[in-house]
């Protein structure tokens, strides 16, 4: 990695166009037993180069220096009753007999400095087609806070729009004819069977955009005996975009065509804005491999916070409004929340454009619900964070 | 401010000629000069001298808060088939750098394309109500100027000055745009817009005035368009840096795979 920083200032003098940002945040996190005060700075440092109109060499390097609660353990989202009921089934399995320090410490995770090669991508443009190959930013669906076609990513709901990590990948996007593409993606892994790949149709119909697609992942699938195992699973869905009596609409979907393999996501939502620029939506999330409340286990979180499942729970509602203040201020208020268990978060937040290239954001969380809820065990919770562009 | 930067001379002649043809019929169809020119043929000319088939340029957009706190963003502004078709691309500051906008069917069709995510994403019409990265304009301020005979009905009244005449448009029923009302003073000497006020529940919310007008490829342009809001008491300045008319695009010029590129 080191050598990207010694290359810097030669690609500076291949015209390089050199930005990005530097970020600091701080949190202050109150959960059922411990307080946590984590934090971060973070240097993203991006650099582009077109050597003509049909090529375009980019990526970013990311520098995040971590300060504060370094140690997160799980179990403290996690309701005592539920983790204790894994940590048997852990130690049956297992045969062994661990102290509550040794199961904390099996739970906790540490939040270590980073300095990665974010994204490294070629872009090429055809006149037949556009080709991408590389660590690269992808983002499908049309959802806001879920993105059920996005078989490569997680989103968190605090902050769904924030950037998300590249991926390898190649990328070729086809137009076909107006309004009319395909795309396919391929993600290599250690073998071909474990790659999962990615191709869609998109089209626009009137005030429409619509997405037909097809996925292959190695993926963990429910089962009956065993609970949750890895399998190849294809795919089927679509999404689409556009408008219906002047409200945004969209939608998703990503089910399997294994009709053994009874799970799939859906995501519905709509957005307005009022004459006033009062913006308003709402989203309708559900996942049918998520856990039932009487179902739930300790193996659900695991999935979930590991990123290998999109939700913990079925069903679940976005909500947001935002109004620009002032120019400068942008106020926003969202709630979410899991309508299984009846919990949710409410989140105020304000940005504020302090300078030119330098935003400033407040977020503030509170949660409503039983303790033992997968919101409702998150307290509360503050966050601050500056950014600035250069 | 940098001077705006005129090309083709010769085709501006063109042009300036056949403007003023245009202008020549509009009044010499009409029994009393200028007096008692109908809304709709005021409105053709204004449209016509307004509007060029297409243009390409660079523009400068400046924020002035009420608490006269300044922003200046930059962008690159291409439009065809007279504003029906707008591409947006920002070019400063670094925080929306490549933030780019495709604007289609007089702002029906909104795609917004995000370069840190690579994503394009269409937006419903309704967005065409946000501010534009803020500023007093809004997104449905940039449409195309066949809005005026679409969504409203328009008339004319007296201005009570020597040299514009006043148009008066009403929003028709169902059409789902922002003003209910817009009244454009147009100056009687080229039909160009001397300043738009925009209505809603009756209060004169924005007024954009358009100034430093110069003859471009034959077309006034103006070099300056202030959209003043009264009601936060801010004010947003669009300077053309270049511009170029009567441009031929590309095929797939205005299309979403031409955002990301």
């Amino acid at each position: 990695m080191i050598w990207v920083i010694f290359l810097l200032p030669a690609l500076t003098f291949a015209q390089l166009d050199i930005f990005g940002y530097y970020e600091s945040e701080n949190d202050y996190l109150q959960l059922q037993n411990a307080d946590y005060n984590p934090g971060y700075n973070k240097l993203r440092l991006d650099f582009l180069s077109r050597s003509s109109d049909h090529v375009m060499i980019a990526g970013n390097i990311n520098f995040q220096l971590r300060h504060g609660n370094r140690y997160f353990n799980f179990l403290e989202i996690i309701p005592f009753h539920i983790s204790d009921h894994g940590r048997e089934e852990f130690e049956q399995n297992n045969s062994v007999s661990l102290s509550d320090i040794m199961w904390g410490a099996i739970n906790t995770i540490y939040l270590a400095d980073t300095l990665f090669l974010d994204n490294i991508f070629l872009y090429s443009s055809f006149s037949k087609f556009d080709f991408t190959i590389g660590r690269q930013p992808l983002s499908l669906g049309t959802g806001y806070a879920w993105n059920p076609l996005d078989i490569f990513n997680r989103k968190e709901l605090m902050d769904p729009t924030y950037e998300q990590t590249g991926i390898n990948a190649i990328r070729l996007e086809i137009p076909l004819q107006d309004r009319t593409s395909m795309d396919a993606i391929m993600t290599p892994d250690s073998t071909w069977k474990k790659s999962a790949k990615m191709i869609q149709i998109n089209m626009g119909i009137g005030s429409f955009d619509i997405s037909l697609n097809g996925a292959y992942q190695h993926h963990l699938a429910p089962n009956t005996e065993i609970g949750y195992t890895y399998d190849q699973v294809y795919s089927a869905g679509g999404a689409f975009v556009g408008e219906l009596w002047e409200l945004g609409l969209w939608g998703e979907t990503l089910w399997p065509l294994d009709i053994d393999d009874n799970f799939g996501e859906v995501v519905l939502g709509t957005d307005y804005t009022l004459n006033n620029g009062l913006y308003l939506m709402c989203e309708y999330f559900h996942n049918s491999s998520g856990a039932q409340v009487d179902s739930l286990n300790f193996g659900h979180y695991i999935n979930y916070y590991s990123g290998v499942s999109h939700s913990l729970m079925q069903n679940y509602i976005f909500a947001m409004g935002m109004y620009n203040v002032t120019e400068f201020i942008v106020s926003s208020m969202a709630v979410f929340g899991n309508l299984d268990d009846n919990s949710y978060i409410l989140a105020p937040q304000i940005d504020w454009e302090a300078f030119e290239d330098v935003t400033v954001g407040a977020w503030v969380s509170q949660s409503i619900g039983d303790e033992d809820t997968e919101f409702g065990i998150q307290n509360r919770a503050v966050r601050f964070r500056i950014r600035a562009y250069f | 401010m940098k001077p705006i930067k005129i090309v083709k001379p010769i085709k501006n002649i063109i042009k300036s000629r056949q403007i003023l043809k245009i202008i020549i019929i509009t009044v010499f169809i009409h029994p009393i000069l200028g007096s008692d020119l109908s809304a709709s043929v005021i409105l053709d000319s204004m449209m016509m001298v307004m509007q060029p088939a297409s243009s390409k340029g660079k523009m400068e957009q400046e924020i002035i808060s009420s608490a006269n706190v300044k922003r200046i963003f930059t962008f690159e502004y291409f439009s065809e088939n007279k504003g029906e078709n707008i591409l947006i691309r920002y070019t400063e500051p670094r925080k929306v750098k490549n933030n780019a906008f495709l604007i289609k069917n007089n702002g029906d069709d909104i795609w917004v394309y995000f370069p840190r995510t690579r994503r394009v994403r269409k937006l419903a019409s309704h967005a065409k109500k946000q501010k534009a990265q803020g500023s007093d304009f809004s997104y449905e301020d940039f449409s195309g100027s066949e809005n005026w005979e679409t969504d409203y009905n328009v008339s004319r009244s007296e201005s009570g000055e020597r040299e514009t005449y006043l148009l008066i448009f009403t929003r028709k029923e169902n059409v789902d745009v922002s003003y209910e009302r817009q009244k454009i003073y147009v100056d009687k000497r080229n039909y160009y817009p001397q300043r738009i006020e925009y209505f809603q529940d009756n209060e004169n919310v924005k007024t954009l005035t358009f100034s430093d007008v110069v003859e471009l490829q034959g077309y006034p342009t103006a070099q300056t368009m202030t959209m003043t809001n009264h009601i936060e008491e801010s004010q947003t300045q669009m300077r053309i840096l270049d511009m170029e008319y009567n441009v031929q695009f590309d095929g797939g010029f205005f299309t979403e795979r031409n955002l990301k590129k």
